[in-house]
């Protein structure tokens, strides 16, 4: 019968959730459409160079709807996209969706690798540094912490390559073949996408655990009877991880950022470099589209943290969440 | 935001003559601060406007600056690196709003001069006359592009100072072992297209999958002798009005049709057609969505190409143009197979680019890398089996690749990472010469500058030497007096040269009116 009762409510609660999200993607289309125009050289002449003439300026606006007005302009992208084209790149002459479905299993591996890296390294550290609070153990934990947020990644990144790439040879110096696959080339650069995740996770996991570990029920666990070890993985851990996984869903965004910087570094043909060379080259339609792209998989992701949530703790009151 | 141009004749408390915004790109701040500090000394006061490229062309194009510093790369005819100062040619903005007649006159009639002697003695009197009456090429400093390469890469010696440095003869590179040979490039393809490409990083690829009529290396000459012109032998006229090509025989396209006349005549037709010819162009050939030429210009002076048999193509000229060899139109000449085109369409040809050189297009990820394969056909041997351009966006990557032998050659090389590179045992680095000049470009449309004794005023308070040394890299530039590079046969060495001399920059700002 309960059961029931929060099946039906968590029903309720996934569909409020997921309506919740759509106002967000269009605020997101209207931002990413604005940047791009806000000022600026002129595309038409950055894209035709210095010597076009007028009329060749003309019809390259009137090819890319330039000379309409913003409110067309916004209207034709966005009945473009219900329909499934994202247009052509302005810079590249190409599909967009050519070009970002060539980058997706990169990206999307060199992330979910970083993901992984930064993970298994935070939590350890943190549940490291919370058992072994205020020891010498704990205070490398945080310095680690510490250093890897303060290290910028095109710094870091230059560094990995010189030392485990060129001087040692560990890996290739940057490339990646394309497609699924090729995770040799991805590892150095997901390494540095992910050590910086990984400080804030070591943080988070650190706090989260310590404040954990002196709750009653931890404590009558104990008296209970039960091994260290069950108290720590089965009771610490599960609910000191609650936090810790909203915060690596909702870093998503910020790792798109980071892999801006990553795969030029790396010269690795991702979504990020793909979104900076357009952001340099003025190609206004390929940034909105993929600024646009971006924030869908963010609010996707962040919604199924939610919903994942509502199954991993179900005291979450979804009626509070509603509200 | 800084408004552009003159801030006007200052009251007398101030500290300067006048004050007054120059714009440059953000490339070219360290050498501008300089020109800012001795400037200064003479009490001329330039604010500097650093702009990103694009905001900058724009803000050039439209004249807002009444002072910029820029560059200027034209092909190697001489007219073509001095029209940016002749108004009604393209980049007529680009090169300060300079306008004399006399000056346009005498460029045009040295073109028409077939006597080397002749048409030297014309270009050095209008070189003279522009550093007499505009000055901005006082401060030209020439480009020369550094480029590095990998011990195991062995390059023929000697074409360093041609268009495209050692990349014109890609087909004679030997790699240690055989395998793919690795190129990077900072810079992609702008428009990867045979005849409408313009741009340098197109051409590092294209050119080695096309052929040209005659090629122009080495040093601007043309000749036959190169492995990738497809002429024989020509002959020009007395009159320099009528130009006979002999094409070698047996030369094949990658599809496997053979190189004839007619081709030649197709491409040298498209590539006549400009924006304005594209309907005269389909109703000579059946071709739709044809490519426009940026180009046509370059054959202004020709009145049409007739295929007159197989193998023989003759160029009947209008007026004589002792540079048409030099110019983009030649030095660029990709032959393209006519038949296929028009049995398949422009699309679908930009799609394969077919060619007849050395290397077949394989294939372009865009953002990736674009990779050639060796022409087992090719009239000449070619030693290397798979070219890759891989494209970068960060310098530091591709130095750390190439010292670890992943890359074997780099197109460009800045001044830090060239200094470094020397110091490498396993990196080869070499400088070559471009076309580009950069230099500071007067408006002579805009106070102060408006006025030449302002613009000798400046051009007398620099010292270029010391402006060169702010670049780092005293080997990648050079302080020369005129646009037209050293390996032209048009260069001279003896033009006017203005010393610094602060005095006389004081006087000639008092001369024009000016008051400290």
């Amino acid at each position: 019968m309960l059961e029931k009762y929060i099946e039906s409510k968590r029903k309720r609660y996934i569909i409020k959730r997921a309506i919740r999200t759509i106002p967000v993607l269009i605020l997101a289309t209207l931002v990413a459409f604005m940047l791009m125009r806000a000022g600026g050289a002129d595309p038409a002449r950055r894209i035709l160079g210095p010597e076009a003439s007028q009329e060749a300026l003309q019809e390259f606006r009137e090819t890319h709807g330039l000379d309409k007005p913003l409110y067309m302009q916004y209207y034709d992208w966005m009945s473009g996209i219900l329909r499934g084209e994202l247009g052509t790149s302005v810079r590249f002459d190409q599909p967009i969706s050519d070009l970002i479905w060539y980058r997706i299993p990169i990206t999307f591996q060199l992330m979910g690798l970083s993901m992984v890296i930064s993970s298994v390294i935070g939590i350890s550290m943190g549940i490291l540094g919370a058992l072994k609070h205020n020891t010498w153990i704990d205070y490398l934990a945080t310095i680690q912490s510490l250093f890897w947020r303060s290290i910028p990644s095109f710094w870091a990144g230059t560094i990995f390559l010189l030392l485990f790439a060129f001087y040692l040879g560990l890996f290739p110096i940057g490339g990646h073949p394309g497609g699924w696959g090729g995770l040799h080339y991805l590892i150095l650069p997901a390494f540095v996408l992910g050590l910086r995740l990984q400080a804030i996770i070591a943080r988070l996991t650190r706090s989260s655990m310590l404040s954990v570990l002196n709750r009653d029920y931890i404590k009558s666990a104990k008296t209970k009877g039960l091994t260290k070890h069950r108290v720590i993985f089965k009771h610490g851990l599960r609910n000191a991880l609650i936090p810790v996984v909203t915060v690596i869903a909702m870093r998503l965004p910020w790792l798109f950022g980071g892999a801006m910087i990553t795969e030029q570094i790396f010269n690795i043909s991702g979504m990020g470099r793909l979104l900076l060379t357009g952001v340099f080259a003025r190609d206004f339609i390929m940034v909105q589209s993929l600024v646009l792209i971006i924030t869908m998989i963010t609010v996707i992701a962040n919604l199924c943290a939610d919903i994942g949530y509502t199954f991993v703790d179900p005291r979450i009151d979804l009626e509070t969440e509603e509200e | 935001m800084a408004v552009a141009g003159l801030t006007g004749c200052i009251e007398e408390e101030d500290e300067y003559y006048l004050e007054t915004t120059l714009y440059l790109d953000d490339r070219h701040t360290d050498a501008m601060t300089v020109v800012q500090e001795q400037a200064r000394e003479a009490g001329i006061d330039l604010e500097l406007r650093v702009m990103e490229w694009g905001d900058f062309l724009e803000a050039v194009e439209e004249g807002e600056p009444a002072i910029s510093y820029g560059g200027w790369s034209g092909s190697p005819s001489a007219a073509d690196i001095l029209s940016p100062y002749m108004p009604g040619a393209g980049f007529h903005w680009w090169g300060g709003f300079y306008e004399n007649d006399d000056f346009t006159d005498l460029v045009k009639e040295a073109q028409r001069t077939p006597d080397d002697e002749e048409r030297w003695e014309k270009y050095r009197e209008a070189q003279e006359m522009l550093i007499e009456e505009d000055m901005g090429v006082f401060v030209t400093d020439i480009l020369r592009v550094g480029r590095a390469y990998h011990e195991t890469l062995e390059i023929p010696d000697e074409p360093w100072d041609s268009l495209h440095g050692p990349l014109e003869v890609l087909h004679q590179w030997e790699l240690e072992e055989e395998e793919t040979l690795e190129i990077a490039q900072m810079r992609e393809p702008d428009i990867f297209c045979p005849i409408e490409h313009g741009d340098v990083p197109s051409q590092y690829s294209l050119m080695r999958i096309y052929e040209s009529l005659v090629s122009t290396y080495p040093e601007g000459e043309p000749t036959t002798e190169a492995d990738d012109a497809v002429a024989e032998s020509y002959e020009i006229s007395d009159d320099g009005l009528l130009y006979t090509f002999e094409i070698e025989e047996g030369i094949h396209f990658h599809n496997g049709d053979e190189l004839t006349a007619e081709d030649v005549e197709f491409t040298i037709n498209t590539m006549m057609m400009g924006e304005d010819e594209t309907e005269e162009y389909q109703d000579m050939y059946d071709v739709e969505e044809n490519p426009i030429s940026p180009r046509d210009a370059d054959f202004d002076a020709v009145d049409y190409v007739e295929a007159t048999e197989e193998y023989t193509l003759e160029m009947h000229m209008e007026e004589v143009d002792a540079e048409i060899f030099q110019k983009g139109g030649f030095v660029d000449m990709t032959i393209v197979p006519k038949d296929y085109i028009e049995e398949n369409g422009w699309e679908d040809f930009q799609d394969e680019q077919i060619g007849s050189g050395p290397f077949e297009f394989s294939h372009y990820e865009i953002g990736d890398e674009l990779v050639l394969e060796r022409n087992e056909d090719y009239r000449h041997e070619v030693n290397i089996p798979e070219v890759t351009y891989d494209f970068y966006d960060e310098e530091s990557t591709i130095i750390t690749a190439l010292r670890a032998g992943d890359v074997h050659f780099t197109v460009t090389v800045s001044g830090d990472n060239y200094l470094d590179l020397q110091d490498e045992d396993q990196v080869i680095t070499n400088a070559y010469q471009t076309t580009q000049h950069n230099r500071l470009a007067f408006n002579h449309e805009k106070e102060p500058f408006d006025d030449v004794n302002v613009r000798k005023a400046l051009a007398y308070a620099l010292d270029v030497e010391e402006i060169i040394k702010a670049r780092g890299v005293e080997e990648l530039y050079q302080n020369q007096r005129s646009p037209i590079l050293e390996a032209h046969p048009t260069h001279h060495d003896e033009l006017p040269q203005y010393e610094q001399d602060i005095e006389m920059a004081e006087e000639l700002l008092e001369e024009a009116g000016y008051t400290r």
